[in-house]
């Protein structure tokens, strides 16, 4: 095998046999996280780079704007090719051959055998984990580092700038793929740099050492450089390391393990159709390969090459196994403090790190085999017997493969003849509009720049997840629950509105293509159909043959930038339903909300005063408490029975003056009937007094500040999934939020648990339930509330805790009908299974609320009178800038636009008649409105509040009409995208200095490009002969 | 039988007995210490294994021989799982992994040292 040609040629058939299904172009490949681009959609990617991404309800996405070269590629090839086409050539041919290939030069490079490199790249291409790997584009990047270590290993031996140039131009590429996959790798070189430094470098003079200094960081300098184009906009905005990809929990504790990273096994891996989330058994033969890879270590161990490999291999099976032994605590702590480490929620993408490891250290086995015994006359035979023994190992994992018994990506899939008519209308629609997909998206729903997908499940769990009370316990279906709970509230019809949601779509079951996520959503698909058809507002349509897909629009769905004139400040989104019917029914008006805390003083205040006890004074016979509000105040009232009781009611006071508002002398008022409307002024706040001598308040938790005792003797168990739980219950002295002690939990394995069992409560009555919580080592506390009604409703809710001070917790819980009595659980959760995990409980309340919910409202109204303008128009320049032409204002209005709330959004005045240069440079314009005036719009979507009569004052800046209405442009900017464009000249500066630079170099050495890459081919087969 | 004691007290690092002690002394210390900090645990464990690697002083050789041994044995001690605990052989392989890793360490520091010789 002196020739090297022969093993490339191997390879490349094996290549080709396993990936037989990628090799015809036509073919549909997806699977799993791995969708489907239409072609409309690649050819929105030849634009420039932008920050907003308008996906879902828009979002700054840092995987999709790191890969906008690999986007722009496929846009341009999307001019002459299909979708298909397109996915072939820019991830599915550069995988399955700059995989094996690139492996294959690096190995050869090392151990200088062929026949060793052709296993190697056995190792690195066919283990499990890059078989069963459905994210193409960091399986991509993988592909690349064999090149990107061989172009790095050549500059710093050679000392040649020109490499250390190219290893920066490749790594960018890789990091346009995959910037995690290349943050790995990044380590990688950097580690290897270092050693280097300490294992090959010989000059230690000063000069020498600057000099392989710059020379070695020189790659990671230009690819910082040439990603400053996104890495620029995102330091600004501090959302590099912690935006919503990075903010996610650890997960896939269980499935990781040493015995599964040291054997390269998948724990999914079954030989067939892979068991995703199905931890499947570790087959023997499997530790076949690290006994081959650590051999090879052990014999190759003075070699630095495989020394520095063996190392590899070692801390990628110590970061791979997660949380197992040995080192628990490692990836939590990397997870938690180590910067970028949280893009890495569960450890499988360090699989890589054991793959390329083994590929070196099992070929350095077979090299050293064929050195030491191939002299004997069955020496060469068993070599050859070992190596193909151990690539059938590998060979053996691509059966399912070519046999297509793999399914995922391996075997052509169809788009379901439903969909292309969804496609035809969407793609036809010109106006912007959004779709809701219900329970999530399908693939082959198509997404554009003006048509968005909005994935119900994925939305509930983010933007939408302030409205859902559902809290999911012992339910198997909570998402199927949370969003029938979401699509039930009177008020959803506004929040699609806003969001321009036009159409909502129920997927179809779609097994044919291994696409049926419906079993993760309650397997009924029906539900989600009655569901909506349920919804008045919703108009079924007739798409498809069958009818098989089922779509309904909004006739009521908003362009996507509108003038409003009615919002409401309300203090929390529980029990936004009772207010929309207050404010619908009662002050006959709509009802959009943004919260308080926003801080926007133009929109009215509605508080449903019963809502409000966090801080109420509970007495035996009174309930008290204040809301700060002030200025002109409307109070609204539809006393309860409870408040007619002689010498008894609700007392409403101004704080300072003490003056009787309300009078305690109640108004026979039945219940649906209007409410009485009272004005009166407040200078400071209001205060309500409840007050029943003949019923009086009283605590239904017995001991609740455990003066005398804890509740239980024993801690109970409430994870008890092995036999070593390590567990405690104390009573604590050392601090209490009510009298000397409080109760303490302690875990550190399993959930440590207590409680009180059969509360006895009243069904259909309100309680107030109040208790303090400080976390002395725990980052939560929790409680579990249930009853014995036939449904066995329970309520539960983790807390967190930020710090270790004493934290109250309040909620009105209602008792279900059919219920008599109630269990309360508390708990303690334990941690990484070594720290004792402390959490006090102190000071419990639950006390009978008077039926005063719903009765009482107070409105502060700003002397502001709002009206839209007579005209509203806009235009869209790109998914970050808009501009909108307001004609015939008089009054203030609220602007919205149809994207998720983000405060980068900024809104300004254009001057009239103004320069081009205006228009498109923010820098230059003249008016930018305040950040107080933009708020979350039914704590979604952008908006601003629009102040004409300020805004206009400067008469140049507005036109002015005959009858005094006011005419102007505004331009609405993701002010971020300045950055980005700051970032995306460097980053071309420097793609345009390292090609004058490459052309320098090519000329200094007097010859063509052709000849150059001769020259560098044949410097190649010199070495070979060496 | 003498010949190859002999050979093995000669491989044994000098003075043994002094580096021995020197190093069990300050492990259990260290374990001690870890004992009362859970949250360090890991780290302090990490620390007594390196003073051990770098205490003891053995040859690489040693590290990886027993580290080979026990994946050999490993696979043949899972199909007698039946026999044994999951968390014995777990532990077993843990076991398995700090050898290889002692025997890299070690590795990497003899060939840094040669390297600045």
């Amino acid at each position: 095998m002196k020739n090297r040609y022969v093993p490339l040629t191997v390879i490349t058939i094996i290549t080709c046999i396993t990936h037989w299904v990628w090799l015809k172009g036509s073919t549909i490949l997806s699977y799993s996280d791995w969708g489907y681009t239409y072609r409309q959609t690649y050819l929105e990617f030849i634009r420039p780079p932008t920050l907003w991404q308008t996906n879902g309800l828009g979002s700054i996405n840092i995987v999709d704007i790191s890969r906008y070269p690999i986007e722009l590629l496929s846009g341009i090839l999307a001019l002459s090719a299909s979708a298909e086409v397109i996915e072939h050539l820019v991830i599915f041919y550069p995988l399955m051959l700059l995989m094996i290939l690139g492996s294959f030069f690096m190995v050869y490079r090392i151990t200088k055998s062929p026949f060793a490199a052709v296993v190697g790249s056995l190792v690195y291409s066919f283990n499990t984990y890059f078989l069963i790997g459905v994210n193409l584009i960091l399986l991509v990047a993988y592909a690349l580092f064999p090149f990107i270590f061989i172009l790095y290993h050549q500059a710093l031996k050679e000392k040649r700038i020109g490499l250390a140039m190219a290893t920066g131009l490749v790594a960018w590429l890789a990091s346009a793929y995959e910037f995690r996959a290349f943050y790995i790798m990044a380590g990688l070189l950097f580690s290897y740099f270092l050693y280097f430094l300490a294992v090959y470098q010989k000059d230690k003079s000063n000069t020498a050492i600057k000099h392989i200094v710059i020379l070695g960081l020189l790659p990671f300098f230009l690819v910082a450089l040439l990603n400053s184009y996104w890495l620029l906009p995102l330091i600004k905005l501090h959302s590099l390391t912690t935006n919503d990809l990075f903010s996610r929990e650890l997960f896939g504790n269980a499935y990781m393990s040493l015995p599964r990273a040291m054997t390269l096994f998948h724990p999914f891996w079954t030989g067939h159709t892979p068991a995703n989330f199905v931890i499947q058994p570790l087959p023997w033969r499997f530790w076949i390969i690290p006994i081959a890879a650590f051999f090879g270590l052990w014999l190759n161990r003075k070699n630095r090459f495989i020394l520095f490999f063996g190392l590899v291999s070692i801390v990628g099976i110590l970061l791979t196994k997660q949380v197992d032994h040995p080192f628990v605590q490692l990836y939590p702590w990397l997870y938690d403090h180590w910067p970028g480490f949280n893009a890495y929620r569960e450890a499988s993408k360090f699989y890589f790190l054991i793959a390329l490891g083994y590929s070196v250290l099992i070929a350095s086995l077979i090299a050293w085999l064929e050195i030491v015994i191939s002299d004997y006359t069955w020496g060469k035979v068993a070599v050859v017997i070992i190596g193909v023994s151990i690539s059938t190992l590998f060979l053996w994992n691509t059966k399912p493969l070519i046999t297509q018994d793999f399914g995922t990506l391996f075997i052509p899939r169809h788009i379901p003849a439903s969909y292309p008519a969804l496609t035809h209308l969407l793609v036809n629609e010109k106006e912007f509009s959004r779709t809701l997909w219900v329970p999530r998206d399908s693939r082959w729903g198509i997404e554009t720049t003006y048509h968005p997908k909005v994935s119900l499940v994925d939305t509930v769990q983010t933007v939408w997840n302030g409205f859902i009370q559902f809290v999911p316990h012992d339910n198997n279906w909570p998402e199927q629950d949370q969003m029938a709970e979401l699509l039930h509230h009177p008020y959803m019809a506004n929040i699609l509105n806003i969001a321009s949601v036009k159409y909502v779509v129920v997927p179809v079951r779609d097994v044919a293509n291994d696409d049926d996520f419906f079993i993760h959503y309650g397997n009924n698909r029906d539900f989600y159909i009655n569901l909506l058809n349920q919804q008045p507002y919703l108009k079924p349509l007739d798409l498809g043959p069958n009818n098989e897909l089922k779509v309904y629009e909004n006739n009521t769905a908003q362009p996507y930038i509108t003038a409003q004139n009615h919002l409401y400040q309300v203090d929390s989104l529980e029990e936004l339903d009772t207010t929309y019917q207050f404010v619908k029914n009662q002050l006959g008006s709509e009802f959009n909300f943004t919260l308080t805390e926003n801080g926007d003083s133009s929109a009215p205040h509605i508080v449903n005063v019963f809502d409000q006890l966090k801080d109420a004074k509970i007495a035996p016979d009174s309930l008290s408490f204040t809301i700060k509000d002030s200025g002109d105040i409307r109070l609204f009232t539809n006393q309860t029975k409870a408040a007619l009781a002689k010498g008894n009611g609700v007392a409403i006071s101004d704080e300072i003056t003490n003056t009787i508002l309300s009078p305690t002398t109640a108004v026979s008022t039945p219940y649906a009937s209007p409410f009485n409307e009272e004005h009166f002024t407040s200078p400071h706040a209001v205060r309500f007094e409840w007050s029943d001598r003949l019923n009086p308040l009283v605590n239904l938790i017995p001991n609740p500040s455990f003066e005398s005792g804890l509740w239980q003797t024993q801690v109970g168990d409430c994870n008890n999934y092995d036999k070593n739980p390590i567990l405690g219950l104390n009573l604590s002295q050392a601090s209490a939020s009510d009298g000397q002690k409080s109760l303490q939990l302690e875990a550190t394995r399993h959930i440590a648990c207590t409680g009180i069992n059969r509360l006895s409560v009243t069904p259909n009555t309100d309680y107030i339930f109040r208790f303090d919580y400080q976390g002395v080592t725990s980052k939560e506390a929790g409680y579990y509330l249930s009853f014995d009604d036939p449904i066995h409703t329970v309520l539960t809710k983790r807390l967190p805790t930020q710090d270790t001070n004493w934290h109250n917790f309040h909620s009105i819980i209602h008792a279900p009908a059919g219920s008599s009595h109630m269990s309360l659980t508390i708990y303690s959760y334990d941690g990484d299974h070594t720290t004792n995990i402390i959490t006090r409980y102190d000071n419990f309340q639950l006390v009978t609320l008077p039926d005063l919910q719903d009765r009482y409202f107070i409105m502060s109204r700003p002397n502001q009178k709002l009206s839209p303008p007579n005209h509203l128009s806009f235009e869209t320049m790109s998914p970050y800038h808009k501009q909108t032409h307001i004609a015939g204002a008089t009054q203030p209005f609220y602007l919205t636009q149809s994207e998720r709330f983000n405060p980068g959004w900024k809104v300004t005045l254009l001057r009239p008649n103004s320069f081009l240069v205006d228009r498109i440079n923010p820098f230059f314009r003249s008016v930018k409105l305040p950040t107080t005036t933009h708020l979350a719009w039914d704590n979604t979507i952008n908006a601003w509040y629009i102040d004409v009569p300020s805004l206009c004052q400067n008469k140049s800046l507005c036109q002015h009409n005959s009858d005094g209405s006011a005419n102007f442009d505004l331009s609405i900017d993701f002010a971020p995208q300045h950055w980005l464009n700051v970032g995306s000249i460097v980053s071309l500066m420097t793609l345009f200095a390292m090609f004058v630079y490459g052309l320098r170099m090519i000329k200094k050495k007097q010859t063509s490009l052709a000849r150059w890459i001769k020259s560098l081919l044949k410097k190649e087969l010199e070495h070979d002969r060496r | 039988m003498t010949a190859v004691k002999d050979q093995l007290i000669r491989s044994l690092p000098q003075p043994f007995i002094k580096r021995f002690s020197l190093t069990l002394i300050l492990g259990v210390i260290i374990l001690l210490v870890a004992q009362k900090y859970p949250t360090l645990q890991d780290l302090l464990l990490f620390v007594v294994f390196l003073i051990i690697i770098f205490g003891l002083g053995f040859d690489p050789r040693l590290y990886f021989t027993l580290g080979l041994i026990g994946l050999i044995a490993t696979p043949f001690l899972s199909l007698l799982i039946s026999l044994i605990s999951v968390d014995a052989l777990s532990h077993f392989v843990v076991g398995t992994f700090f050898f290889f890793s002692a025997g890299l360490l070690k590795q990497l520091y003899d060939t840094i040292r040669l390297h600045r010789r």
